[in-house]
């Protein structure tokens, strides 16, 4: 049986990879990095870390096709609409997990309360003789807004969430009800796990076939068929690729894995070796690559000599 | 403007090329003048209809090629191929050197800006750490 090829998932055409074992795959054997593009719900206020999916240049589809490196599944195609039995048991098994998570927190929470009231004894009575002596009008007022936070210990740098404010009750007292325990979403990446899952139909495993069911159409221009070759030519060679956005240039271009090194150029794509260039452009990319350590390559795809070719610019510093 | 007697040797040149007459005169000013160039000389190179020099940088044994280029006059890969065919034919160089250019670019109000351009993927002279 033939190995898994990873399943670059395209919708509206773009590429994503969902399979952690997947992007493994592409980045180690094939140096395909992509870019993460997702969110970290853990850390979600930032965008410096990144998580799933995996976002890969049209170039890297290109590629990875033509080299029968990967496949192609339409993410559309592939998600059948559910039957109401499929539909019913989704939402029951979900219900039953929330359900049995809340009993846990519920359970887990009433037992710490209990140990907390146990431990800080005599500080809960001191505090409680405190407010008695207030009177009880103020008493009844405070008592809605009271959260009882136990003294740090030695070496703890935090208590973690007093206990009220994971049993959403509004009052932090009187019984806890089940529904209103808090519990967490866990969001599953790939879809392999839903019955109504089925990319059997909606696999190709050439760019023609894609193109053709209208679900993958790069390149289509003569300049995306000269970036596709120029992009092949340096992977070919052993380059990582990555976008040249942040260093105004089509791609940046690495001597081994990103992780690892610095980009030593950025790259411009001209689509014809008869494309106009004026020599203000080249003191621009030239000026801008100096000046952040980089050479800009120049590079370019003679279609009916079937070859590339380059060349690299950089400011002479004198003059 | 090619009345010094260093500059007028370029006026032939200048004529045969008028779009970079401006960029002829203001580079060989410039190097031989300014950059203290040494053994400055000029090449026409007829396969690709334009002019070069050549000449020996200050403090350096090596002699290098300088294509003047007048900033809006637009140039592509397939002339700047041409003329690396054409300096390598006259100009040899031997492994593991790459055939250099220095782009010597020049606007309209004489100033002149120099740019290296070396065949194939060249790393930059400072890399990134």
């Amino acid at each position: 049986m033939a190995p898994r090829l990873p399943q670059l998932h395209v919708s509206n055409q773009k590429a994503y990879v969902w399979n952690v074992s997947d992007i493994q795959t592409l980045r180690v054997e094939h140096h395909i990095c992509g870019i993460l593009s997702g969110t970290l719900p853990q850390v979600s206020q930032q965008n410096t870390f990144l998580g799933l999916p995996l976002v890969l240049l049209p170039e890297e589809v290109v590629l990875l096709l033509k080299h029968k490196l990967a496949v192609i599944v339409s993410d559309n195609d592939a998600h059948l609409p559910p039957s109401v039995s499929d539909v019913q048991s989704y939402h029951s098994s979900r219900a039953a997990a929330i359900s049995t998570q809340q009993h846990l927190t519920l359970d887990n929470e009433l037992r710490k309360r209990s140990l907390a009231s146990e431990k800080f004894k005599s500080q809960i009575e001191s505090r409680q003789l405190e407010k008695g002596a207030k009177g009880d009008k103020a008493k009844d007022q405070d008592a809605a807004f009271e959260v009882f936070v136990p003294s740090l210990s030695d070496g703890e740098k935090t208590t973690g969430p007093p206990p009220s404010l994971l049993i959403n009750n509004g009052k932090g007292k009187g019984k806890a009800r089940i529904e209103d325990v808090a519990y967490t979403i866990v969001i599953q990446p790939t879809s392999e796990d839903l019955p109504w899952f089925d990319p059997s139909a909606a696999t190709f495993r050439t760019l023609e076939s894609a193109k053709d069911a209208g679900v993958w159409n790069y390149p289509d221009t003569k300049l995306q068929e000269a970036r596709c070759e120029v992009f092949e030519d340096l992977w070919r060679t052993g380059h990582y690729m990555g976008g040249g956005l942040r260093f105004g240039g089509d791609f940046l271009i690495y001597p081994g894995d990103p992780l690892r090194y610095h980009s030593h150029f950025t790259l411009t794509v001209l689509p014809s070796p008869s494309t106009p260039i004026l020599p203000l452009d080249l003191v621009a990319y030239g000026r801008l690559a100096t000046g952040v350590k980089k050479a800009h390559l120049l590079g370019t795809w003679d279609e009916k000599a079937r070859k590339v070719d380059f060349f690299s610019l950089e400011w002479a510093a004198f003059g | 403007m090619f009345q010094n007697p260093s500059s007028r040797q370029l006026l032939p040149h200048a004529e045969a090329h008028p779009a970079q007459a401006l960029a002829l005169l203001r580079t060989w000013e410039d190097l031989s003048l300014a950059q203290q160039w040494n053994q400055l000389e000029v090449h026409d190179l007829e396969e690709c209809d334009c002019t070069v020099f050549r000449g020996t940088p200050k403090n350096k044994t090596t002699p290098a090629s300088v294509f003047p280029m007048a900033l809006n006059v637009h140039t592509s890969m397939e002339k700047l191929r041409a003329v690396f065919v054409a300096l390598e034919t006259r100009f040899p160089t031997l492994a593991p050197a790459v055939q250099t250019v220095y782009l010597a670019i020049v606007e309209k109000d004489s100033s002149v800006v120099y740019y290296v351009l070396k065949d194939g993927i060249v790393s930059p002279l400072e890399v990134p750490e």
